[in-house]
């Protein structure tokens, strides 16, 4: 148990990588004291400061009007969502009442939020105004928040990530010089995409852009926007290494001294080889750099 | 041996409508015209109980009630019924044979409307007059019914008719308010002082059209909201609710009565609204309920103001 911790609290400090910077300039390499320092401060909470800034916000916001004893009430179960929480819960709050939910509703998620990791409320926050507001997609509320919900406490991998991936794919997706699409199918395709974000340690967007020029552009694929699409899809989500693979299958198959198929049976053939890029049913997920599920129970309670 | 009065009571406590409810037609109710009866016996020794029923002329399912004294008060469909008393005795487990039966006619004293329902709101299908059946309970040993039909416009000038039966249709013109009462005149001696009921019903013309909503939600905001104007449109009932986005029942916010197919809206908050409008004119029937469901949606400024107010809250 003992050696599971400190492995745990290792892979956390290299997952930090402010935090390597640091000890490599002072020229020596964190002690385990220093590691167990760090992965004790990640778990300590000022639970009071939270207590203190959700009471007060409820005594004075222009959102929700509560009565003192559900105000203390609700504080306290903010505040069990460790540092930051109180902030997390405003923001919930704000953004679910300036759309118009129902009060209830709206403290029901933003309880829930404050229990999350930052990163993981900050992807609903912005998934779900882009899906929801007119000047984006302009979706209805119920689609806005099954989007926002798959790529924030839903998804397995690094929020900062997806998030990423899901607003440069819908930039990509839009913009005119590049797919220039329908909105609406933007929005789906993004979100389809940017899901396969937890496969891969940077996000998904770049190995997106790089396969899906290739497959337009290159001399011996030059494929139609809806099968680069569909086949960019499907090679990228069996994994990091599927394009690779895809790509020396598709040649191999082709070349005089490889097997010397058509391209349409290259093509097959360099499907089968991506699918195989992984054993199991699906590629590994990376998991999230820095996640409080703890809290986020704590918070449901 | 039991054995009813010869003259048996049949005392009317009161007479009203009742709303039975029919299997053949599901969510119906046909309005009835009923009676309170009150019936006495001659009471059987060591007596437990007794079971009585009525079982009306003209078939259909039997009234079978239970007693536990020799008299039964209840309320019945007016029509002629069969009236027999059995007993059941003490300590035993079976009941006497059943009495002889008694024929009983439950008859009104006054007439009672069953068409056109009073209060009934009722709507042409175009210009012309219309073939209306006035229709009510029987009035016991009536000779001739006179019956008087009138509108505010027709006051002094009633439509006044007489029939033996106890229906009669009339042709009248729509748009109007109709009032109607029936008298009797009964072929034995006893004289009413006749004051009966006046009921009225509402003969509409023709349906106006229902309006065609136009109202234009752009980016989540509505300035106006229109619609293409019913022809012979007289004006609009418009009526505006809200919900929050997670529920599902609607709380109206505004109702108002317009002449012309604009209403400005005013600053509406986020949220789900549907806008209600409907045609009216004088002497026709209102129009079918024009329905539009919309979301207003804060701006991506607004949003960003109510973010922004978040910071400078804190102390």
């Amino acid at each position: 148990m003992v050696f599971l911790n400190s492995v745990m609290s290792l892979l956390f400090f290299f997952s930090q990588p402010h935090l390597a910077f640091s000890y490599s300039q002072e020229d020596h390499k964190p002690t385990a004291r220093d590691l167990a320092l760090q992965a004790q401060e990640d778990v300590l909470c000022w639970s009071t400061v939270e207590f203190k800034r959700a009471l007060n916000f409820m005594r004075q916001n222009k959102f929700i009007v509560m009565n003192e004893v559900g105000s203390r009430q609700l504080a306290e179960r903010v505040a069990r969502g460790c540092n930051g929480a109180s902030e997390r819960f405003e923001k919930m709050l704000a953004m679910l009442k300036t759309i118009g939910l129902s009060d209830k509703k709206a403290l029901e998620i933003a309880l829930e939020f404050s229990g999350y990791d930052t990163e993981v409320q900050t992807n609903f926050l912005e998934i779900f105004n882009k899906a929801f507001l007119s000047e984006f997609f302009d979706y209805d509320y119920t689609s806005a928040a099954r989007l926002a919900y798959e790529l924030s406490k839903e998804f397995k991998g690094d929020p900062v990530q997806v998030r990423e991936d899901f607003i440069e794919l819908v930039r990509f997706c839009k913009d005119g010089k590049k797919l220039d699409l329908p909105l609406n199918f933007c929005a789906e395709f993004a979100v389809k995409v940017a899901k396969l974000s937890q496969y891969y340690e940077e996000g998904v967007r770049q190995p997106f852009y790089s396969f899906y020029t290739a497959l337009r552009e290159r001399k011996d694929l030059s494929l139609d926007m809806k099968t680069a699409l569909d086949i960019s899809y499907n090679v990228l989500k069996a994994g990091p290494r599927a394009v690779k693979n895809f790509m020396e299958a598709f040649e191999f198959g082709l070349s005089d001294k490889g097997l010397m198929m058509t391209k349409d049976e290259a093509l097959s053939f360099a499907l089968r080889m991506a699918r195989r890029s992984h054993v199991g049913d699906a590629p590994p997920v990376i998991p999230s750099k820095k996640v409080r599920p703890e809290a986020a129970r704590a918070a449901a309670l | 041996m039991l054995r009813l009065y010869n003259n048996i009571f049949l005392l009317c406590l009161a007479a009203s409508h009742a709303a039975f409810a029919t299997d053949l037609i599901p969510n119906a109710t046909v309005a009835v015209a009923t009676k309170i009866i009150e019936l006495e016996w001659d009471a059987v020794d060591k007596a437990e109980s007794y079971e009585v029923r009525l079982t009306p002329e003209l078939g259909g399912v039997a009234f079978l009630s239970m007693a536990l004294e020799n008299r039964l008060t209840k309320e019945i469909p007016l029509g002629r019924y069969s009236v027999e008393v059995r007993a059941k005795i003490k300590d035993e487990d079976k009941f006497s044979p059943w009495s002889e039966k008694i024929e009983l006619e439950v008859m009104s004293k006054s007439t009672l409307p069953l068409r056109p329902a009073d209060g009934a709101v009722i709507t042409a299908e175009g210009k012309k007059n219309v073939a209306l059946e006035f229709a009510w309970a029987p009035v016991e040993k009536v000779k001739e019914y006179t019956v008087r039909v009138w509108s505010q416009a027709r006051k002094n000038k009633p439509w006044v008719f007489n029939t033996s039966k106890t229906q009669k249709t009339l042709n009248i013109p729509p748009g109007e308010v109709y009032y109607w009462q029936v008298f009797f005149d009964r072929s034995d001696v006893i004289s009413y002082n006749q004051n009966p009921p006046i009921f009225s019903f509402s003969l509409q013309g023709k349906q106006l059209v229902r309006p065609e909503i136009t109202t234009q939600v752009e980016s989540g905001k509505v300035k106006v909201f229109s619609w293409k104007a019913s022809p012979g449109a007289g004006g609009y009932t418009a009526k505006l609710s809200y919900r929050p986005l997670d529920e599902e029942q609607y709380q109206l916010l505004r109702k108002v009565t317009l002449k012309q197919p604009l209403w400005p809206a005013q600053s509406l908050r986020a949220g789900q609204y549907k806008l209600e409008i409907q045609a009216f004119a004088l002497k026709r029937a209102p129009s079918q309920i024009a329905e539009f469901e919309f979301v207003i949606k804060p701006t991506v400024d607004e949003m960003q103001r109510a973010l922004n107010s978040l910071a400078a809250d804190q102390p």
